[in-house]
């Protein structure tokens, strides 16, 4: 095993307990959903089979379910209609939505974990003295701080990745059955999900994330490796100062602009690349991407700078670490 | 034989507080040297100028590698022990050995084991449920299972009570010293490693004051315990301290001749404690 993969491997030891927590509660709720998603398929098949037997003609009667019409106009739908619809909206507004929802939430979770991660990576191990025992091992510096920055940016990312496959695996199983009935009816498929595409465009979205969020990433181990105490109020209170400054003095957004405009622009290009608002009715042997594709920012300017900020941060961290500052 | 560790004109300032003044040492293998110098001497700073952890003027090479830009390399070969309890609070005994195996690869885990299973650290428990001379015990596992040529001591008996003092020196003596290794060891506590050292070196206000083989520390200074009508004889002949003891005259002298000094009294070996005593003024 080489030194780099028992840092890792120490890492992984270090977060697993929270790690876990997370997945418990992330198959939880996965759970939840799926018995929901359950309930609301067997709810729309027994009242659609009521309403049926109440109403000699079915076709009379307007019920209150709210429903889009063939021009996307919202409006009512008898049950019958429901019925006969309900497979294009389960894969639309309960599979593609949801999908994308569970991801948007994993992210910010795992986000957040990165966040609280590598503000405390490398001021946890100066608090404690730790650091003076891992700085006593024939690792160089370089490579401690890269599994650091690793741990808490690939690591997360990937298990961030894994989480979303995990439900797009868990869907897939359980849901044909939920719905079995409707989609039966209908003669579509949650296969015509493009799994395929997306798997490759979530995982160009995570890269897409690691580059864009990187200088955020560089600037949190940064201030882990510098402050004397209270490192998350330090790596925020900074950067909010300076823009509340700048905003006061000079009647000017560009520091708010400056220390937002990735995060922001990341969530733009997952809004913009979402294909499931483009498909309402889909036809049974119509193919469903839910993503157009990140590359193209991938390779962007904004790409570049993003790696340049995080590469003079990450040296900035790594001239900081050599110099074992006290913590208070 | 060449050094294990050079120093040449090494200095270290912290604001406007001189740490390490001109600091020059040739350390060669085979040697337990100690390092003995009060509170705020600069010891610590030496020690980790020595293991890479800081910046400083001068030159040092340890094992042959400068220790700031190539600390790694001095670490492949060197076991270090703080003052402090250093070892990862959050991790378990076994996953501290799993993580030495990854990291070093000088390290023995059958060794390792083999010094654990004399001692009652338990390998599911974390390192911050072990007491503070478990803890040492454990670091001390670590270190002398890995093949090392320098072991770093610093305060390693800071807080262990008695059986775990004896028991640590033990260990480097049989465990791991022998005639190719080199043991430095700071400490306080001059008197319990005196009878293991064969250098010693005193640091203070930055400052070498001196640096000398046990045996040439015995024949540089000598205690003689004159009568209190001798006293003024043995005053002549310029000793560096006197005080009294039971009722005698107790003088520290330096490079006296033992042949005019044994008929004003009882001359023997001065101790390292009460050499330290004597140049430190009294003040440490």
């Amino acid at each position: 095993m080489t030194a780099f993969m028992a840092l890792i491997v120490r890492e992984w030891r270090e977060l697993r307990t929270v790690l876990m927590v997370l997945g418990a509660l992330y198959l939880l709720a996965m759970g939840g959903s799926i018995v929901a998603m359950h309930k609301g398929a067997a709810y729309v098949e027994g009242t659609a089979q009521r309403q049926a037997e109440t109403y000699d003609d079915a076709e009379e009667y307007d019920d209150d379910f709210d429903f889009f019409d063939d021009d996307d106009h919202w409006g009512w739908a008898s049950p019958w209609e429901l019925r006969e619809a309900i497979s294009a909206e389960l894969i639309l507004f309960v599979y593609a939505h949801s999908m994308r929802g569970s991801a948007v939430l994993i992210n910010i979770t795992m986000l957040l974990l990165a966040m609280f991660y590598l503000i405390d990576a490398l001021y946890k191990e100066r608090s404690d003295g730790s650091t003076y025992f891992y700085r006593s091992l024939p690792v160089p510096d370089h490579i401690l701080l890269l599994s650091k920055l690793a741990a808490g940016t690939v690591g997360i990312l990937l298990l961030s990745y894994l989480m979303g496959l995990v439900s797009v695996g868990i869907s897939r199983i359980a849901l044909p059955g939920v719905f079995k009935e409707i989609l039966a009816a209908s003669g579509q498929s949650l296969s015509q999900i493009a799994y395929g595409d997306f798997l490759w465009d979530w995982l160009m979205y995570h890269l897409l994330l690691l580059i864009w969020l990187a200088p955020y990433a560089s600037y949190l181990l940064l201030v882990s490796a510098v402050t004397r105490g209270r490192p998350l109020l330090a790596a925020l209170g900074l950067p909010i100062v300076l823009a509340v400054l700048v905003r006061y003095f000079l009647q000017s957004d560009l520091l708010i602009n400056v220390f937002t405009t990735n995060f922001i622009e990341v969530g733009k290009a997952l809004a913009h690349e979402w294909e499931g608002n483009r498909y309402f009715f889909i036809e049974p042997d119509e193919s469903v991407e839910l993503f157009r594709g990140f590359g193209r920012y991938i390779w962007s300017s904004r790409s570049l700078v993003s790696l340049s900020v995080a590469a003079v941060f990450s040296y900035g961290t790594w001239a900081a670490y050599r110099r074992n500052m006290a913590t208070s | 034989m060449e050094a294990l560790i050079e120093l040449e004109n090494v200095g270290k300032s912290y604001g406007s507080t001189r740490a390490l003044h001109d600091v020059g040492l040739e350390i060669p293998p085979g040697r337990i040297v100690g390092l003995v110098g009060p509170n705020g001497a600069g010891k610590s700073t030496l020690l980790r100028a020595l293991t890479g952890g800081i910046t400083y003027e001068g030159h040092i090479r340890v094992l042959g590698h400068e220790p700031h830009s190539g600390r790694h390399k001095v670490m492949a070969e060197t076991g270090v022990i703080h003052d402090v309890a250093v070892l990862p609070p959050w991790m378990k005994v076994a996953h501290v050995i799993d993580f030495m195996q990854g990291v070093q690869p000088g390290f023995d885990r059958g060794k390792c084991m083999e010094y654990l299973a004399s001692t009652s650290i338990g390998q599911g428990k974390k390192v911050k449920q072990l007491s503070k001379g478990m803890k040492t015990q454990l670091h001390l596992a670590l270190v002398l299972a890995t093949r090392t040529r320098l072991l770093i001591l610093d305060e390693p008996t800071h807080g262990l009570d008695i059986l775990f003092r004896k028991r640590l020196y033990t260990s480097v003596l049989d465990d791991y010293f022998d005639e190719e290794k080199t043991v430095l060891i700071s400490t306080h506590q001059v008197e319990e490693v005196e009878h293991i050292l064969s250098d010693v070196i005193f640091l203070r206000e930055g400052k070498v004051i001196l640096y000398r083989t046990m045996d040439d520390l015995r024949q540089e200074f000598l205690q003689v315990i004159a009568s209190r009508e001798q006293a003024e004889n043995v005053r002549a002949l310029g000793p560096l301290t006197e005080h009294e003891l039971f009722g005698k005259k107790v003088f520290i002298m330096r490079n006296a001749d033992r042949a005019v000094i044994e008929p004003l009294g009882e001359v023997m070996n001065a101790s390292v404690a009460d050499i330290f005593v004597a140049l430190m003024g009294g003040d440490a």
